[in-house]
């Protein structure tokens, strides 16, 4: 006879905030990725500026290759956390609905027993 | 040996048993799939070839009597005032009468076609098909506390291992002692 331990739920509970919990700061970090690649873009159109008017192109071109890759380097975090995001989110979706149902179990479970 | 070899070659002992959890936990999951697709099949299968037979004499005594009470022979019978029978008078639908009077051929035909898609095996009765289904259920449930067992020992290790979104909420929230050690 198989027995069953509702306290369970807690644990299921604690999973599905884990994941929502490490869904939003992976969020949070994306947005901090966007806001340095908009930050980084707009210093390389500055940098494009200064190197078009100024008399002495070769000494700002360095910082404007190391913007450069910057960027490409916060693209790529971009990208990578972009999939993270979605594995998180499906990860915490599928917590989520195991969560519901065996809180409905439980429901039908105790109607049953009452 | 070094304080650097010893952790890490912890590490790879830890690394080689999350990894070995995984594969055990994925061959109970493939199994799980592949009885519950079985499952789903066993679900639709079609009722014993007698069965199918017998619905197709019931219906085709239904057309048949249904076309007889539309026209009778006694429509062509009279001596006096004979008109032929105006379907629309009678209030007839042609397709129902041809139906009704065409029952033994269309009974024939379907007859056949119905012995050739049994012609493999036949379908189980209503007795063996709720039995099959309550026996792979019970090796369905089987599996998933054996599924959830492996999950909770995971856990215990330190190994983070999600749950199925679908699992059995039987196994999931079944006491430690009710699951298979």
């Amino acid at each position: 006879m198989l027995k069953f331990d509702p306290s369970r739920l807690a644990h299921l509970d604690q999973i599905k905030s884990r994941l929502i919990g490490a869904a939003g700061r992976l969020n949070d970090d994306h947005n901090v990725l966007i806001r340095q690649r908009t930050e980084t873009k707009a210093t390389i159109v500055r940098l494009e500026e200064n190197m078009r008017l100024s008399r002495e192109p070769d000494a700002i071109k360095p910082r404007l290759v190391e913007a450069k890759a910057y960027l490409a380097h916060v693209e790529a975090r971009l990208i990578a956390i972009k999939a993270t995001i979605e594995q998180v989110q499906e990860s915490a979706s599928a917590a989520g609905g195991l969560h519901r149902s065996c809180e409905e179990f439980i429901e039908r479970k105790g109607r049953i027993v009452a | 040996m070094t304080i650097v070899a010893k952790l890490s070659g912890m590490l790879k002992a830890t690394r080689s048993a999350a990894a070995e959890v995984r594969e055990g936990l994925e061959s109970v999951r493939v199994q799980i799939i592949a009885l519950k697709d079985k499952r789903q099949h066993l679900e639709f299968a079609p009722v014993p070839k007698a069965e199918a037979l017998k619905r197709l004499d019931d219906f085709t005594a239904f057309i048949s009597e249904r076309a007889a009470r539309l026209i009778t022979p006694e429509a062509f019978m009279h001596r006096e005032g004979y008109r032929m029978p105006a379907l629309e008078s009678y209030n007839l639908d042609a397709g129902d009468l041809a139906l009704g009077l065409a029952a033994p051929v269309v009974r024939d035909l379907l007859a056949a076609k119905i012995e050739a898609k049994y012609a493999a095996t036949d379908g189980p009765t209503a007795d063996e098909h709720r039995r099959m289904l309550e026996k792979l259920d019970a090796e369905i449930l089987d599996l998933e506390l054996v599924e959830e067992s492996l999950v909770r020992a995971a856990e215990a290790a330190g190994i983070e291992i999600l749950r199925r979104g679908d699992a059995d909420p039987r196994a999931v929230l079944a006491s430690t002692d009710s699951l298979p050690s």
